[in-house]
């Protein structure tokens, strides 16, 4: 909302600028190398895109540790002690926020697959019709197939875009233990600055072929 | 399934419609009559009562996990297209959809 005085940029909604994305993505995957530039103002300009599905992910995990906790609070706590841990495995030092909303997706695919595949075994031990079962198997079979591709995803763009050189080139210490939902943002530092943070932290992070593969552990 | 009076006000026979596969059209089949056509009539009933209760609790499964789907489908689609786009940006792109590959600059004498 602009006010008198006070002359601010007017907001556009994250599906727009998702939308925006879409478009220029389509146009890059066919390509079209002329859009590219485009491509990287509208993420520079849109962190707060890559930030609300990042909370929208946060808001699904919610969802299902409700689901599967149900009124036992114990339950709860402990589905969402899992998913932190989870969420601390999956997310190296200086990950950016594109990374983060990765780990976000395969932290919440975990916990769906975890609370159906305990639905589908309810429903086998209640004895459910064969119509429950067949739904139940195969939403497990779907929330399998989300998992595996949002754990691809993260593999790829880890293998891809080492945290200290996404940091160096990003300009700004977006770590992760900054934490997702506080939305305040870290003092915009200078690229040598960020250098030597990173170099004294990690390592082993700015050789790519010195790093450490990235683990990651599947769910039975 | 219906029963039905071939008199007026004489016995009811209970039939079944059923549609032919060949000619596509509806024939009544005779089940019988009396307290046999009751106990079959009543057992299609249930038969037919379990199976509007399963559809229902399906649809009930359905409904209680559609708000938390649709969050999931907007989360899944939004970080897939925002890591392509975060790839692409780097340089980096997917030639028939096979791994992600650094895209190849051409230098100055043009190799």
């Amino acid at each position: 909302m602009t006010t008198e005085g006070n002359e601010e940029r007017p907001t556009t909604e994250p599906a727009d600028e998702l939308a925006e994305l879409r478009t220029v993505v389509a146009k890059a995957r066919a390509g079209d190398a002329s859009v590219l530039p485009q491509l990287r103002e509208i993420l520079d300009r849109n962190p707060n895109l890559v930030r609300h599905y990042g909370d929208l992910g946060r808001h699904a995990q919610a969802v299902w540790v409700a689901l599967a906790g149900g009124k036992n609070l114990y339950m709860r706590e402990t589905f969402a002690r899992a998913a932190e841990a989870r969420r601390a495995e999956l997310t190296r030092p200086g990950a950016l926020l594109v990374e983060r909303l990765l780990v976000e997706r395969v932290v919440a695919c975990d916990l769906q697959l975890g609370y159906l595949t305990t639905a589908e075994a309810d429903a086998l031990g209640a004895g459910d019709s064969y119509r429950q079962l067949d739904f139940q198997a195969k939403r497990v079979e779907r929330a399998q197939r989300m998992l595996l591709s949002a754990l691809g995803a993260l593999v790829t763009y880890q293998r891809l875009v080492p945290a200290a050189v996404a940091e160096i080139a990003a300009g700004e210490p977006t770590r992760a233990d900054v934490g997702c939902e506080s939305h305040v943002q870290p003092a915009r530092v200078a690229p040598t600055q960020a250098v030597d943070y990173v170099l004294e932290e990690e390592p082993a992070e700015t050789d790519r072929d010195e790093r450490e593969p990235v683990r990651v552990r599947v769910p039975c | 399934m219906a029963f039905e009076a071939r008199t007026p006000g004489g016995a009811m026979y209970l039939y079944l419609s059923r549609r032919d596969a060949k000619t596509g059209r509806v024939r009544k089949v005779y089940v019988g009559r009396g307290p046999k056509a009751d106990a079959a009539a009543a057992e299609m009933e249930a038969r037919r009562k379990r199976r509007a209760d399963e559809r229902l609790a399906v649809e009930r499964a359905v409904a209680e996990l559609r708000a938390v789907d649709a969050l999931m489908a907007g989360v899944n689609e939004a970080a897939t297209l925002v890591m392509e786009a975060a790839l692409l940006a780097e340089g980096f792109h997917r030639p028939n959809f096979g791994v992600w590959r650094k895209r190849r600059v051409k230098d100055d004498h043009g190799r």
